[in-house]
């Protein structure tokens, strides 16, 4: 008992440092698991190094959206959130913003309980149907994504490039090839216009407005429609799902953040259901847990109720942070801040995936300032993943 | 020119730089074909320093015990580099 009690805390712990951490991914958070857990398990049991991953996962889902959202430094899961969430930053509604993909992912946890019957009914079934048809979904998510854009055109070539730039990216040799792609397309691209605009946060309000359920109802059910086939689809994650989801309902700013937190945590315990079900690892988390155990049913059970349980008590962690750092914020110079975020990155991005690493994000941040000057939307960057899924998905 | 133009061209030249490197990636395994087992899903090729090669069954595979080949592709995160995720199989003697 006193194992499991500890595995938790420390979990809870990493995920508050690996969460507040710009560009500290939990799937290369599970990597680094995952090359130390055979030392690990000379001492602790696979069981409790099960519930350390998933106190960590957890609890970095929740963390992860405060650099989002303050510094602009987003990871895979929230890059598309940094827009919306820096514009409610400027507002003064950087808590707010918080609040709403901290709310976001507990509605996730909650609807992930009902998608794990619809799971367990239907997924081994037709699963082999959704594979065999993986490059007409993509193909069709693609024209989906480009098909809202006001200029098509630019969006289209836009789309391409970052398809090149991913590419490049996922077949040279390079280490973590998602950390300089992502950082420099969403995270330090962000960045450098905050300081050519001398941004200055504003004093941030600490006042929460309560949120109808009318405004829950349009991103949860986007959410619902959207994640479980993102959940056990190889090459979809959070980021494309959000994409579509805002384009299956009309989301306001503020629905927008909500559909990212849910879609989060919705993914990450689907793909546990996934590994249980089919046996198939779709996030970092889950292939870490699967190299060390064969989730059972009972397993599966465990797990929901810490993603309840840990779920509650990060999420009220993360608005007494949120609120710590919504009051220091507008008190220190933010140019200095952003300046420091990308040095920061940069030198992650340096040291974890060498200098082909550094030129994929010298790349990938040009072409995600030239997306900002064109007026695109950020999302058809996403493009760097789509692309190289379809040509491995290419029926040929 | 101007800046907009300018970023997008030294995005494209950078991405172009980045896709000319791939031409240059070293191959992640290399040797002899000791095995070659397969099922409805993958083919395992085992080589003689103990590495598997996993791949998908989706191109014909015309390879034969005894062959010499370069692999590139990605090891699997937690095996020690000794299972690998083909992408790309050159054979040498074939």
């Amino acid at each position: 008992m006193i194992e499991i009690i500890v595995a938790c805390l420390l979990g809870i712990f990493f995920g508050i440092v690996c969460g507040l951490i710009p560009g500290l991914h939990t799937n290369l958070v599970s990597s680094i698991l995952v090359a130390i857990l055979p030392i690990a398990l000379n001492y602790i049991s696979p069981f409790i190094a099960m519930i350390f991953i998933i106190c960590l996962t957890i609890t970095n889902i929740f963390f992860e959206f405060i650099p989002a959202i303050y510094l602009g430094a987003p990871e895979e899961d929230t890059n598309l959130s940094v827009m919306p969430g820096h514009e409610l930053l400027l507002q003064g509604k950087g808590h707010e913003a918080v609040y709403l993909m901290s709310t976001g992912a507990k509605l996730g946890i909650f609807a992930s309980f009902v998608m794990t019957f619809i799971f367990i009914l239907f997924l081994k079934t037709t699963y082999p149907f959704f594979e065999r048809m993986m490059f007409w979904i993509l193909t069709w998510i693609c024209i989906f994504i480009i098909a809202g854009e006001k200029n098509k055109m630019i969006s289209i070539i836009f789309f391409i490039l970052s398809g090149f730039i991913g590419i490049g990216a996922l077949n040279n040799q390079i280490n973590q090839p998602l950390l300089p792609l992502l950082t420099g397309l969403f995270g330090i691209s962000g960045l450098i216009e905050s300081i050519n605009q001398k941004t200055k946060i504003p004093n941030q309000n600490l006042k929460l407005t309560k949120i109808s359920f009318d405004k829950i109802k349009a991103p949860l059910i986007a959410s619902l429609a959207v994640s479980p086939l993102c959940s056990f689809l190889p090459g979809l994650g959070s980021s494309q799902a959000t994409i579509i989801g805002t384009k299956i309902k009309k989301l306001d700013r503020k629905q927008f953040l909500i559909l990212n937190g849910t879609i989060n945590s919705l993914i990450m315990y689907l793909s546990f259901v996934t590994l249980y079900l089919i046996e198939r690892s779709r996030t970092g988390s889950a292939a870490a847990i699967s190299s060390i155990i064969t989730i059972s049913f009972k397993d599966l059970l465990i797990i929901f109720c810490l993603f309840v349980l840990i779920g509650l008590t990060t999420s009220k962690l993360t608005l007494k942070t949120s609120s710590f750092i919504a009051n220091k914020i507008n008190k220190v110079n933010y140019s200095k801040i952003s300046i420091g975020v990308i040095t920061f990155l940069t030198v992650m991005s340096i040291i974890i995936s060498g200098t082909t690493g550094f030129l994929v994000l010298i790349s990938s941040t040009l072409l995600g300032l030239a997306c900002q000057k064109y007026n695109v939307r950020k999302g058809i960057l996403m493009g760097c993943l789509l692309i190289p899924t379809l040509l491995i998905y290419l029926p040929l | 020119m101007k800046l907009d133009k300018l970023l997008l061209f030294f995005s494209l030249f950078f991405t172009l730089l980045l896709l000319f490197l791939i031409n240059f990636e070293k191959p992640i395994a290399e040797g002899k074909i000791t095995r070659i087992s397969s099922d409805k899903e993958s083919t395992k090729i085992f080589l003689e320093d103990a590495s598997l090669i996993w791949l998908k069954n989706r191109t014909k595979l015309e390879l034969k015990i005894g062959n010499q080949i370069k692999v590139y592709g990605k090891p699997a995160e937690n095996t020690n580099n000794t299972l690998i995720f083909a992408e790309k199989i050159t054979c040498l003697n074939c």
